[in-house]
């Protein structure tokens, strides 16, 4: 198996308060991994280094066996849309276009090709139905699905994640995670999240995310009945790792 | 209305006002359309307003204030889009100091500078009145750089202003991007300073664009919609001005800040139903 994303006994401090210590994380091709931990465990600091706008202060990070500037170009980032502007003039098909945007990308108009892949990738997610939409119409599934279809659009061999249901109706969450489940199937995806429960039946690594690390496999934790297992496996990760 | 068409046909400063309404027009309709987009009223603002330190030094030694005005319009652009992308904690504090500072310094100036000095409310409320022919070479051929830029680099600035660390991880040159729009943003102020002056000046560059704001979908249309609406405030506020002898910048803010609530209270109420 291909070494993804490599990270050894990385540490980062903001003014000395440590916010990553001694972090350990391997994802290699085709995992589906979650990074769980609590708000102010270093989750988004973590993400930062991994799309290389932070340095880390010791330790040692590889992307795809390169430096995370160089392959910033093979992720897909899917950020939280809660920092969007929903009001914001701009259709949904334009958005999914803009990821594949270049310093000579020039003139207002998109070429054809970047409009199909567009198109494709909407459809895809079953959304192409509200290409020539505003954002601000959209509901929460549907926002979210967009920003996938962005991150989508230049190919990426690795989908990274940030809360994908932190603010969508659970009832669409199962969507969204069966849609990843689909796309995971040729992309690596590494999401980040603080609900527990739900990620443990798609994913099939778990790292434990509180200053220090602690990875797992989901096929180890997982117990005799599939109820149980998610309460049991979440048991599991909190005593085993002692976070 | 009859009055001033006679008016019109028959002096020339009339006619240039409306060429130069016309023209202010358009470029705040693209440039404004950023500002309202990027939501960066308040860096406008400031680079408006530090304008007036450059006027002052040119006044004071003698060259055309336009340079002047050109020169400090470009720098404070520079300066306070740098803060801007550092990040610095009390940036607000800082682009407002910076906003203080520009105007004291063009005060100090004009004061310094010997002579008559009823140029400064000029330059502090405008006077389309005043617009020459020369001036209005000046404002097309600003037109046309600040357009043909926007031509160019539509997509890109589209792609800052709405997502900056997207367009960041992407590989845009954001922080180039991005304090290229605030000069062209500067250029615009410029061009406007002499309209309404740089008191005004926020209000002409940010309200048509505000209006339109609420009724677009693409930063495109918003556009022209601002651009539209800018030519119908200037060129009505220039005709009512004259007509009731008033003062012509702070007529055409008003008709624009009235349409701006007034189309605020229309959208809450489409909202409702």
């Amino acid at each position: 198996m291909n070494k993804i994303i490599k990270i050894e006994n990385l540490s980062y401090s903001y003014d000395f308060q440590p916010s990553l210590k001694n972090i350990n994380l391997e994802v290699e091709e085709n995992d589906f991994m979650a990074i769980l931990g609590p708000n102010g465990g270093g989750k988004t600091t973590l993400l930062k280094i991994i799309l290389g706008f932070l340095q880390p202060d010791s330790g040692k990070i590889e992307i795809l066996g390169t430096t995370p500037q160089k392959a910033r170009r093979h992720i897909g980032y899917v950020p939280q849309y809660a920092q969007f502007d929903s009001d914001f003039p701009i259709k949904v098909k334009e958005v999914v276009m803009m990821s594949c945007l270049q310093n000579n990308s020039f003139f207002p108009k998109y070429p054809q090709r970047a409009q199909k892949k567009a198109i494709a990738l909407l459809k895809k997610l079953q959304i192409e139905n509200i290409a020539e939409k505003r954002l601000g119409e959209l509901s929460g599934g549907q926002k979210q699905r967009t920003l996938i279809a962005r991150a989508l659009m230049t190919d990426p061999k690795i989908l990274l994640l940030d809360e994908p249901t932190a603010s969508i109706d659970s009832s669409i969450e199962k969507d969204i995670y069966d849609t990843l489940e689909e796309l995971n199937k040729n992309t690596t995806i590494l999401l980040v999240s603080h609900d527990i429960a739900f990620v443990s039946s798609y994913v099939n690594k778990v790292t434990c995310l509180n200053v220090r690390s602690c990875t797992h496999y989901t096929k180890d934790i997982k117990g005799e009945k599939l109820q149980q297992a998610y309460m049991g496996s979440i048991k599991a990760l909190e005593h085993g790792c002692n976070l | 209305m009859a009055e001033f068409f006679y008016s019109f046909l028959n002096h020339a400063f009339l006619q240039n006002a409306i060429i130069a309404g016309i023209l202010a027009s358009i470029v705040c309709g693209i440039t404004g359309t950023f500002v309202i987009i990027k939501r960066i009223t308040f860096i406008s603002g400031g680079i408006a307003h530090t304008v007036l330190g450059g006027i002052g030094i040119a006044y004071y030694l003698g060259i055309e204030p336009l340079i002047g005005a050109f020169v400090f319009a470009i720098l404070a652009a520079v300066i306070i889009g740098l803060i801007k992308l550092k990040g610095a904690q009390h940036e607000d504090t800082v682009i407002g100091a910076l906003w203080a500072v520009g105007m004291a310094l063009g005060l100090i100036f004009m004061y310094l500078t010997p002579g008559y000095k009823s140029d400064l409310m000029t330059y502090l409320f405008g006077n389309i009145l005043l617009v020459t022919r020369s001036d209005l070479w000046v404002l097309l051929i600003l037109n046309l750089v600040i357009i043909g830029s926007i031509f160019v680099f539509y997509r890109q600035f589209i792609a800052i202003a709405f997502d900056e660390k997207y367009a960041r991880i992407s590989g845009l040159k954001v922080n180039l991007l991005y304090i290229f729009l605030l000069i062209l943003i500067a250029l615009t102020i410029v061009v406007l300073i002499q309209i309404v002056g740089i008191i005004l000046v926020i209000a002409l560059l940010t309200l048509p664009a505000a209006i339109a704001f609420l009724f677009s979908r693409s930063p495109a249309t918003m556009m022209l919609i601002a651009a539209v609406l800018g030519i119908i405030f200037t060129g009505s506020g220039i005709v009512l001005s004259y007509s009731a002898n008033l003062p012509t910048g702070a007529t055409i803010i008003i008709l624009s800040g009235m349409a701006y609530f007034i189309s605020l209270f229309l959208k809450r109420k489409k909202r409702k139903c």
